[in-house]
């Protein structure tokens, strides 16, 4: 936490300091063709109570840089670089016991994908009950009780009945509010969202982003935020960060973020999200693909679609800047934007 | 017909191939069964995951479904796509009726139906190469030998926007929104009429997104596809969908162009889903308050409205008797709702 390098927001002298700090995360795949560097140098803090959002393209590494700190890199992935201080504890270099007994229990995830995360051969209900059965040491019977409870909380009707039902005969909206439900079972300090709700429907969208927020003002939860969806992290994030190719673009207080995005690459974004105006006609893309993390690319790695781009983006890696404030950039044009106005 | 309402198909006689809508849908139920564990398990409740539906899909239009999570649109989506066998109705599609169909037109009629699945990890066979899986569908229908087999996979995987490098790597090596679009590529590959998209883009981020949206519509074009999108994505639907049906506890309670369902939504939960759509500028902690009540259970509908219990504008009427899907007073040609008080100039007691 000494780390000077450049993390997100700035401390308030009163501020408590953050739960979780993550400082130049590094996770590599080994590939037939050599390892590929799939998150680079990603740091980052999580603050009780606030919400950090995280956005960017596929591919871009949200999902990996928030497995790793679950360590649950699948192989040929392997962490090789980096901290992540949570509670004195260094999560990146911490034994697989000591892992067990944070996971789950008081860093929790909601995954991207719920039938790879539920077990396709328990019942909900059991799986749930587990984490209260394993956590907090509640007999099976008090386990289950609380495992239909925690189904009732995320608005899964006929709690009681559908604790029996297995993964597969559940909708995909269900499947992503029982896993919700097993994430929040054991009230943790820190929770991960990975497209937590993706699957769902507006109405009940704002039902479970009310339920995890209510949490977050009564425990003081720190939250991780992964979406795709810009207006849902505009609704529910204290603090956004743009990850492009494994490394971090910008980050910066949500809603000066939202008014004025700094680097090419989410004014982008913002910018190709379909309006009332834009019907029927084509929208607008960032041109190209994220490059592969086995493209060598020099220099900036948003260059090759970067529409203001200049000879000189080649040149280096450009340095996550302080740029006003609570600002950071990682763009070299982003700075001269004071003069501009 | 003249007292039937004009989009509610009830009867339906063969067409020729290229008159009349593409698909017809008539009465379409489909229920589960949910058994306590084992092999003669006891039943302990009836799932109603569609119940009574019936639209038709235009050729080269495109129909959206939205509506509740589990509402049964991937229920409805399967059925159609002959995954599941319907317990009533029927479906039609281009002027032939599924069920009447002999195996071998029933094969070139799945090639002409394909369907991209919601879960794009589960639905993708993971000891398959993304090159296998995007082909496998036109080894199945016997289409072109091997080299042209090879040619189309990247042809369509270039679509998409794959690297065509990554195409022997298998579906656990890829992010989900890659793996989203080999999915899309299966599906394009062997030429279909109709191309049936659950959820397409919840995995993609929004610039991908968008490069989606528009390659489905330039295909679309291209190929003449209609297309029968399902997505939570108001936003998306709005943007590229030309009639959209929502649903909600297995029935369409409302169906509308596009325009109008955005702009005059008569059913109470349509304008809820409407009102609950995020948006960027207000701020953290400003959404929408979600629509009040428990979610009821497709185990046992609510006897009335289905909707009844969550909406704000229910009165006695609604608790007994079920508002039936007709044309709405004062609105576009072709706008249906079921709600007994879809007309807002009537007045409630
Ligand atoms: N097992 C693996 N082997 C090789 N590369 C992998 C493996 N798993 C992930 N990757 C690569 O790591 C990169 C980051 O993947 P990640 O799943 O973190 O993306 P993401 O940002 O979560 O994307 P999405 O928004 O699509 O979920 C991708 O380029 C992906 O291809
Ligand atoms: N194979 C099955 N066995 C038992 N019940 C099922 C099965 N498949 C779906 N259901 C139930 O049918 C209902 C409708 O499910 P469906 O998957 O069609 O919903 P959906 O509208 O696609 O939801 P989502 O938006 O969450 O994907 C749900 O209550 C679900 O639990
Ligand atoms: S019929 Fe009654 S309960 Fe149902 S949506 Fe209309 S007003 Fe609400
Ligand atoms: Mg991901
Ligand atoms: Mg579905």
């Amino acid at each position: 936490m000494t780390n000077p390098s450049p993390a997100t927001g700035i401390q308030l002298p009163d501020q408590p300091g953050p739960v979780l700090s993550v400082r130049d995360l590094q996770v590599v795949f080994d590939t037939e063709t050599g390892p590929v560097t799939v998150v680079d140098h990603l740091s980052f803090d999580l603050h009780a109570g606030k919400t950090l959002g995280m956005v960017g393209e596929s591919g871009s590494g949200k999902s990996v840089s928030a497995l790793a700190l679950m360590g649950l890199i699948p192989p040929p992935g392997r962490v090789c670089g980096g901290t992540a201080m949570f509670d004195g504890q260094d999560l990146l270099h911490a034994t697989p016991r000591e892992l067990q007994s944070v996971r789950g229990a008081r860093i929790a995830m909601i995954f991207q994908e719920p039938m790879t995360a539920l077990n396709p051969v328990f019942s909900i209900g059991d799986q749930i009950a587990e984490m209260f059965h394993i956590h907090q040491s509640l007999s099976k019977h008090e386990a289950w009780g609380q495992a239909v409870a925690a189904i009732e909380r995320v608005g899964i009707p006929d709690p009681k009945v559908r604790a029996e039902a297995y993964p597969h005969q559940l909708s995909g909206g269900m499947r992503q509010r029982a896993m919700i439900a097993m994430a929040l079972a054991c009230h943790p300090d820190v929770l991960i969202a990975d497209e937590a709700t993706t699957a769902l429907d507006t109405t009940v969208q704002a039902q479970i982003l009310d339920l995890i927020l209510d949490l977050q003002a009564a425990e003081g939860m720190a939250i991780l935020f992964i979406s795709h969806n810009l207006a849902v992290v505009s609704e529910v994030a204290d603090d956004v960060l743009v990850i492009y190719a494994g490394r971090t673009a910008e980050t910066a207080p949500a809603e000066s973020f939202f008014e004025d995005p700094l680097h090419p690459y989410s004014q982008g974004l913002l910018a190709t999200l379909p309006s009332a105006d834009l019907r029927g006609k084509p929208l607008p893309t960032i041109p190209g693909m994220v490059p592969g993390p086995h493209e060598t690319i020099t220099g900036c790695r948003f260059k090759p679609r970067c529409t203001v781009a200049e000879d000189r983006c080649a040149a280096n890696v450009p340095p996550l800047q302080s740029v006003s404030g609570d600002r950071h950039v990682a763009c070299i044009k982003a700075g001269n934007r004071s003069h501009a106005g | 017909m003249p007292d039937s309402p004009p989009d509610i198909p009830r009867e339906y006689t063969p067409q020729a191939e290229t008159e009349g809508p593409l698909l017809r849908v008539c009465n379409l139920t489909k229920h589960f069964e949910l058994r306590e564990p084992g092999l003669f398990g006891r039943v302990t409740g009836t799932v109603q995951a569609v119940t009574d539906v019936s639209f038709e899909i235009h050729r080269g239009e495109t129909f959206a479904i939205v509506g509740e999570s589990g509402c049964g649109k991937s229920t409805l989506a399967k059925t159609i796509a002959t995954i599941y066998p319907a317990d009533f109705g029927e479906v039609w599609f281009s002027g032939n009726r599924l069920a009447d169909i002999s195996t071998g037109d029933l094969k070139s009629t799945r090639r002409r139906v394909q369907m991209i699945f919601q879960d794009p990890f589960g639905s993708l066979n993971p000891r398959m190469t993304a090159a296998e899986i995007i082909a496998e569908p036109l080894v199945i229908h016997a289409m072109g030998d091997k080299v042209e087999q090879r040619q189309r996979t990247r042809e369509v995987a270039e679509a998409v926007g794959l690297d065509t490098g990554d195409l022997n790597r298998y579906p656990h090596q890829f992010s989900g929104g890659q793996r989203q679009r080999i999915a899309i590529a299966r599906a394009i590959a062997p030429k279909p009429k109709l191309v049936i998209a659950d959820e397409p883009l919840s995995a993609l981020d929004v610039s991908i997104q968008s490069q989606i949206l528009n390659l489905m519509v330039a295909l679309q074009h291209r190929e003449n596809l209609t297309y029968f999108f399902i997505s939570h994505d108001l936003a998306a639907v709005r943007h590229v969908a030309g009639r959209v049906a929502v649903m909600y506890l297995g029935r369409i309670v409302e169906m509308a162009d596009t325009e109008a369902l955005f702009a005059d939504a008569r059913h109470p939960y349509t304008q809820a889903l409407i009102a609950a759509l995020p948006e960027i500028g207000h701020g953290k902690k400003r959404r929408a308050a979600a629509p009040a009540g428990d979610v009821p259970s497709p185990l046992a509908p609510p006897p009335g409205c289905p909707f009844h219990p969550r909406c704000p504008k229910a009165q006695d009427l609604c608790r007994v008797e079920r508002p039936e899907l007709a044309t709405v007073k004062k609105a576009r040609k072709g706008h249906l709702a079921a709600c007994h008080f879809s007309d807002p100039e009537k007045p409630q007691e």
